[in-house]
């Protein structure tokens, strides 16, 4: 298309000069029909591809409820990290856009050290949403974090099993994820 | 030369058009995959523990459902397969729904949801790794695929299907002989 272009630009002065040699002018005209046959050529691709790209694209948007574009569960809420400060214990998601975590599926448990013990986990307050199968539920988009502490008595906790349960906006639901994390000791 | 060329710029445009289509199909997630095989045994269990295996229903139009009771777009798509299973069963259609789900649970929504088909179950990593070898890397639900009776996976679709979209393609890959 970049070659096309200039000589496009130089047809007028190839046809339209008055006081021209005629073998400059056929060469120059010559090369304008090139540069129009690359152009239509160009073209031509452009029109063949286009209405499959589009509907591709058109597609693929809402593909994400028939599953073209869809993140894995690790990508789509993505376990940042479990920090220790003090007395205190703070788990981070990451929930890409257009995806959600349920609140009621968010689960902790600690693995180690052995027999340490853990409070439910506290969680800021939810979008409430309505299902005819689930009732209400509250669901959680963007970042989250969840606050825990631990009893007085009890040994800080080192290695956590962090289980949670999401969808996708598009229709899609994940299966329940378990991972298992290591606390992060931050300064105080 | 200037026939040469136009027969040059209609075959660019043809071969570029059938590309496009080609993409389009490729990512349409209830694309037909020419040639491709429903794998061999992979194999699940029924509610009453009985291992089962897609070959059983090789000789139907099979269309395989997985789902769960956690997924509330699954729970809102079982009613429309419901009905697909009584409209189309004389015809060659066999529903069957493997739930990535614990046996408790799916055993105490299959009665309300009125599930007319199998249900079977698995542990959650060999569910997910069954899915996963019928194309469904991501592993989200409501995910099927629809199987010629001769093996060959004819669709797939992550997300639930729409009643007109479901009864489109069944209608289609069904012998359009018998009445429903």
């Amino acid at each position: 298309m970049n070659s096309a272009a200039p000589d496009r630009e130089r047809q007028p002065q190839a046809v339209g000069g008055g006081n021209v040699d005629r073998p400059a002018a056929k060469a120059r005209l010559r090369a304008a029909c090139r540069g129009g046959l690359r152009l239509a050529l160009g073209s031509a691709l452009l029109l063949g591809l286009c209405p499959g790209l589009v509907a591709a694209e058109g597609l693929s948007l809402s593909n994400d409820h028939a599953g073209g574009n869809l993140l894995k569960a690790d990508q789509a809420f993505r376990l940042v990290a479990a920090e220790r400060q003090g007395q205190s214990l703070r788990i981070s998601w990451d929930i890409a856009p257009g995806y959600y975590l349920y609140r009621k599926r968010i689960s902790v448990q600690v693995l180690a050290p052995a027999g340490a013990r853990l409070g439910a986990p506290e969680l800021p307050k939810g979008e409430v949403v309505h299902d005819e199968y689930q009732g209400s539920a509250e669901i959680y988009h963007g970042s989250l974090q969840a606050a825990l502490r631990w009893p007085a008595d009890s040994a800080p906790p080192r290695r956590l099993r962090v289980g949670y349960q999401g969808c996708a906006e598009a229709g899609v639901c994940y299966p329940p994820q378990s991972r298992q994390i290591d606390v992060i000791d931050l300064p105080q | 030369m200037r026939a040469r060329s136009i027969i040059l710029i209609a075959a660019a445009g043809l071969i570029a058009g059938a590309a496009g289509y080609g993409f389009y199909r490729y990512q349409h997630g209830g694309a037909a995959v020419a040639g491709e095989t429903l794998p061999a045994g992979l194999e699940m269990s029924g509610l009453d523990g009985k291992p089962h295996r897609f070959e059983e229903w090789r000789g139907k139009l099979l269309l395989v459902n997985f789902w769960a009771t956690w997924c509330t777009p699954c729970l809102h798509e079982i009613p429309q397969l419901v009905k697909m299973q009584k409209q189309y069963a004389a015809r060659g259609l066999q529903i069957v729904g493997p739930a990535v789900d614990d046996p408790d649970a799916v055993r105490s929504m299959q009665g309300p949801l009125g599930i007319n088909y199998p249900v079977l179950t698995g542990s959650p990593d060999s569910m997910i790794d069954i899915m996963e070898k019928l194309g469904n890397g991501p592993g989200g639900l409501p995910f099927s695929i629809l199987v010629s009776a001769d093996g060959q996976i004819l669709a797939r679709q992550s997300g639930e299907f729409t009643p007109a979209e479901l009864t489109q393609l069944v209608e289609a890959h069904l012998p359009a002989s018998a009445a429903p």
